[in-house]
């Protein structure tokens, strides 16, 4: 069967704007791959491509071995409407039969909306739901046509606890069906016990990917607060934010940094904290 | 084709619980007929010019208001991107709207000729009847690419009043509200060259049972090109 997803050197130019410039992404049947980066990245524009919404300016887009922007191809994807819009004055049911009617293999709207939660709301229109079952409703139009592969861009925004862990669990049993899976995410912590894969996105490249395990490892991050009364030359490598005696370093290497460094000043009231993934990437991505 | 029914069903629903279109397409050109026309059909042959005016008229608010103002308001919605996403080719999705917007010009022309059937002697046969349904319809074609230009050259915002700005003064120049021999010296002269003129003179002949002038089929079809072209210049615009 063939790859999934294939991109290779993907350019694209808006105007004189470099949207993306050079991405490579290959993810194989089974996968679940999280595509991680700061808002402008080019996770949008990549997301675009691999739906048929936007043609590459250079490089080649492949989903299942053909072009995204022939209609042929998508009947293997399945995605979100990106802000949960739908026409105004159509139903919950409406919306979902309309999507299903698009795939050979689709569930019955009986199946799909249980397992979204919304089988109480097939008859409300889609302009009385509240944002979080507008949400449900377009997490269900991705899954409905049982698709081989499933773009979720940004799925868990705006859901609350139950509905994300049910998001997590569908994503899960979808996986164990054979099924491929491309999200976006600004909830890392979640996305790191689902996904497989990992692919850090800045500034219109991949610059870095692997397990979430290696991701955490290479921007794995402490940061390192303590007091100081003496001047000090910190070594290369470390970040370093100075609010009166109060130093707060950050750093990859927080063992080294106290027995190296540290350890011969004299200094007061040391603490050391993990980051959070978020945090150690948005630090990683000022340097 | 089964996908091509769903989107019509949909959008047909949709429109159908929208008051202010069904109000506007559905109501208004028979109100409109009973103000301001119907104290001219005093006479068979003059109520059977009114029902064709004035279904052509009510045709002209559909193809106005469902492509021009919907297109406005739907496109860059989330949900017209996540359609372009879905595996349907742009045709079906785009026969779909036409297939609803058929739906809406006919139901609308019917209540028209209905109205000036039980309000007047007019007294066109039931062949007659289908005669100029099918003229009234075909004869939408050119306002269908108008609209189109409207709903993809304006914005949302804008779309409503642009779009009521041209059908209004349209019709009126193009002689479906007065006969082109009442309408002011000026106006008369610009109206020979309007398509609703165009349109006018075609269902008029239908309902007189003369022949079709061709200047008038040439003249729609011109204009059908014209609008064709303007409207696809402004589709490519908005997906580039």
């Amino acid at each position: 069967m063939n790859t999934p997803v294939v991109l290779e050197n993907v350019k694209k130019k808006y105007g004189k704007v470099e949207a993306l410039k050079g991405l490579s992404l290959k993810i194989e049947t089974g996968e679940i791959v999280t595509l991680l980066g700061p808002n402008g990245a080019g996770k949008s524009t990549t997301i675009g491509i691999l739906l048929g919404l936007v043609s590459p300016t250079s490089g080649s887009a492949k989903v299942f071995g053909k072009p995204p922007i022939k209609t042929h191809t998508r009947k293997d994807v399945g995605s979100t409407p990106q802000d949960s819009h739908y026409p105004e004055n159509s139903k919950v049911g409406e919306i979902l039969s309309v999507v299903s009617n698009h795939y050979e293999n689709a569930q019955s709207l009986k199946d799909i909306s249980e397992r979204f939660m919304i089988s109480h709301l097939l008859d409300r229109r889609t302009d009385k739901l509240s944002g979080g079952q507008r949400r449900c409703l377009s997490l269900a139009c991705a899954f409905v046509g049982n698709p081989k592969l499933i773009i979720l861009d940004e799925p868990t925004v705006g859901l609350d606890v139950d509905v994300r862990k049910k998001l997590w669990q569908e994503i899960i049993n979808y996986k164990k069906e054979g099924g491929t899976i491309l999200l976006t995410t600004h909830y890392l912590e979640e996305a790191e016990s689902v996904s497989d894969r990992i692919a850090v996105v800045n500034r219109g490249t991949l610059i870095r990917q692997g397990t979430p395990q290696e991701i955490k490892r290479s921007f794995g991050r402490s940061s390192v607060v303590f007091g100081c009364r003496s001047e000090l030359n910190f070594p290369n490598g470390v970040s370093v934010r100075k609010n009166g005696d109060l130093y707060t370093v950050t750093t990859g290497e927080s063992d080294k940094f106290v027995k190296e460094f540290l350890r011969d000043k004299d200094f007061f009231d040391l603490e050391i904290h993990p980051m959070s993934l978020e945090e150690a990437f948005l630090e990683i991505l000022k340097e | 084709m089964k996908l091509i029914l769903s989107y019509t069903k949909l959008y047909f629903l949709v429109l159908l619980r929208q008051p202010t279109y069904v109000l506007s397409t559905l109501i208004f050109p028979s109100l409109f007929f009973m103000m301001f026309a119907h104290q001219h059909a005093d006479e068979p042959v003059k109520a059977n010019l009114l029902m064709a005016s004035f279904s052509a008229f009510a045709v002209l608010g559909v193809a106005f208001l469902d492509f021009g103002v919907s297109v406005a308001k739907e496109r860059g919605t989330s949900w017209m991107n996540y359609v372009r996403s879905l595996p349907v080719a742009p045709w079906k999705v785009f026969l779909a709207k036409s297939l609803n917007a058929l739906i809406f010009s006919l139901a609308a022309g019917w209540v028209v000729m209905i109205v000036v059937n039980l309000t007047t002697d007019a007294n066109l046969t039931l062949w007659d009847h289908t005669k100029l349904s099918f003229v009234m319809v075909a004869g939408m074609l050119p306002f269908a690419m108008m609209g189109y230009s409207i709903g993809y050259w304006t914005t949302a915002a804008s779309s409503m009043s642009i779009a009521n700005l041209i059908y209004l003064t349209l019709s009126f120049g193009g002689g479906l509200w007065i006969p082109p021999d009442g309408l002011p010296d000026r106006i008369a002269q610009i109206s020979r060259y309007l398509p609703t003129r165009f349109y006018g003179e075609m269902v008029w002949a239908s309902v007189l049972d003369t022949d079709f002038d061709m200047r008038n089929v040439w003249g729609a079809v011109i204009y059908f090109f014209i609008f064709l072209i303007i409207a696809v210049l402004g589709y490519r615009k908005d997906r580039a």
